[in-house]
């Protein structure tokens, strides 16, 4: 026979709460009553009782290797908790990750910015008379076509220059217009500086004329010059910064 | 040496005093993790690493005592441990207890002896102890937490309410429930001992 499987639940956690003390006031006196008066009762406690004693007799079990911690994995366990903690070691990848691209990104705007400078011309040899035909979109030769949203500057063909004119012509790009979308416009002749005049003893035929150079796509000149330095500094720093956590992410982890 | 004294050292960053605890404690966390675990190396692990989150996490123990503390830790690593292997189980299960027999074989061997017991009483406790850790092992994690944690450790209801983080009243039938499966258990085995001497011990208790 066994006593407990008649015991309910509730009255087998009194039994366990009452044999460990924890069973209090009324509820404590009713069960004592309880004991007083059904023997089947006070053997289901004796019997948690054996099986506490028998769990309490239990021995401390001898641990195979001592676990004492070693300065070296006492250390480990601060550096995981430090500085170099994994979760911040991931945070200093993605940084190094973000300043390469940083690198790529401004090296290729600034590229892009000074590609503009760099093709825009300081003067423009022409071979044709002014309103002849429409500056070509070609970028061979030393000139080049520049221009800003309205106006255009004559650009030079591939082939040396042949005719001077002393006037410069403006030319404004209409889309839609047909050809290379160059309109001449007629500008006030300047009044000739001496910038713009030949010099005496120069052929006519070989003469080069200074245009007024035309702003950029990109920038005024002095803003592409600070560009360019600020943009070669943080290339520098996002460099440098992105070597220096990928060399130092590399060595912990063969430290580890 | 007083374990304040080394709980305070060892907050200071003294590794020494608190080896000196690891040895004050380390067979009952030990002893704790092999029974929830069932095998020798992962229960060590397991115990080695509740001594590092501690020694990490010394700053947040206020007002309970190291061991409590300590086999908060242990319990709570050992119940992930014992989910992990639940969703992930690396080995069968018939491997698994196959090594469990031969493991617990072992380990009996490696039990803090008591110098004042003969050798008959000395083989009758080992037939026993071997019988209740069966039993133990085929409670429910939690349930096998608890009542190690209570009747085996000396936690009491609340102290064991905190390590589980659960509360009071499941302590109460957690402990109670696995009583009784461990009575029954036992009473199959043939260890539990006699009506009648279960009845004079409690008399004499």
């Amino acid at each position: 026979m066994n006593p407990m499987k008649r015991v309910d639940p509730q009255l087998l956690e009194a039994l366990s709460a009452y044999l460990d003390g924890t069973l209090e006031g009324a509820e404590k006196a009713g069960l004592e009553a309880r004991l007083i008066k059904e023997e089947s009762l006070r053997l289901s406690l004796e019997e948690l009782r054996s099986v506490r004693d028998s769990l309490r007799s239990l021995p401390l079990l001898k641990t195979p290797r001592s676990l004492t911690l070693s300065p070296a994995l006492a250390g480990k366990g601060t550096e995981k908790a430090g500085v170099f903690s994994p979760r911040r070691m991931a945070f200093g990848s993605a940084l190094a990750s973000l300043a390469f691209v940083c690198v790529f990104a401004v090296d290729i705007l600034s590229r892009g910015a000074f590609m503009g400078a760099a093709t825009a011309p300081r003067a423009v040899s022409l071979n044709e008379a002014p309103g002849t035909a429409p500056p070509s979109m070609d970028n061979t030769g030393g000139g080049k076509f520049s221009a800003t949203a309205e106006v255009a500057a004559p650009a030079a063909t591939a082939a040396p220059a042949q005719a001077i004119t002393p006037t410069p012509t403006l030319w404004i790009y209409s889309p839609g217009t047909g050809g290379t979308g160059f309109q001449p416009i007629e500008t006030p002749t300047p009044e000739p500086s001496p910038t713009m005049l030949p010099p005496t003893e120069a052929p006519a035929t070989q003469r080069v004329i200074a245009t007024p150079v035309p702003p950029s796509p990109g920038f005024p000149s002095i803003l592409r010059l600070d560009f360019q330095t600020i943009a070669l500094f943080l290339e520098a720093i996002f460099g440098v910064g992105a070597v220096v956590m990928v060399a130092l992410a590399l060595v912990l982890r063969r430290r580890r | 040496m007083d374990e304040r004294i080394l709980l305070q050292d060892a907050r200071g960053g003294d590794l020494d005093a608190f080896n000196r605890l690891v040895l004050a404690h380390q067979n009952h966390a030990y002893s704790f993790a092999y029974r929830m675990l069932g095998e020798s190396e992962g229960a060590a692990d397991a115990a080695q690493q509740a001594f590092l989150s501690a020694y990490r996490h010394l700053g947040e123990l206020r007002g309970e005592s190291f061991r409590s503390w300590l086999l908060r830790i242990v319990a709570n690593a050992c119940l992930d441990e014992l989910r992990r292997r639940k969703r992930r189980p690396a080995v069968s299960l018939e491997d698994l207890a196959a090594g469990e027999d031969d493991e617990r074989s072992d380990e009996s061997l490696k039990v803090l002896a008591d110098p004042a017991e003969g050798p008959e009483s000395a083989v009758v406790r080992s037939d026993q102890r071997r019988a209740i850790e069966d039993c133990l092992a085929l409670l429910t994690p939690e349930a096998r937490a608890t009542v190690l944690l209570v009747d085996v450790h000396a936690l009491d209801y609340s102290e064991a309410a905190r390590a589980l983080r659960v509360a009071l009243g499941t302590v109460k039938s957690r402990v109670a429930r696995a009583r009784a499966d461990l009575r029954d258990c036992l009473r199959a085995k043939g260890e539990l001992p006699p009506s009648s001497h279960r009845l004079e011990s409690g008399a004499s208790a």
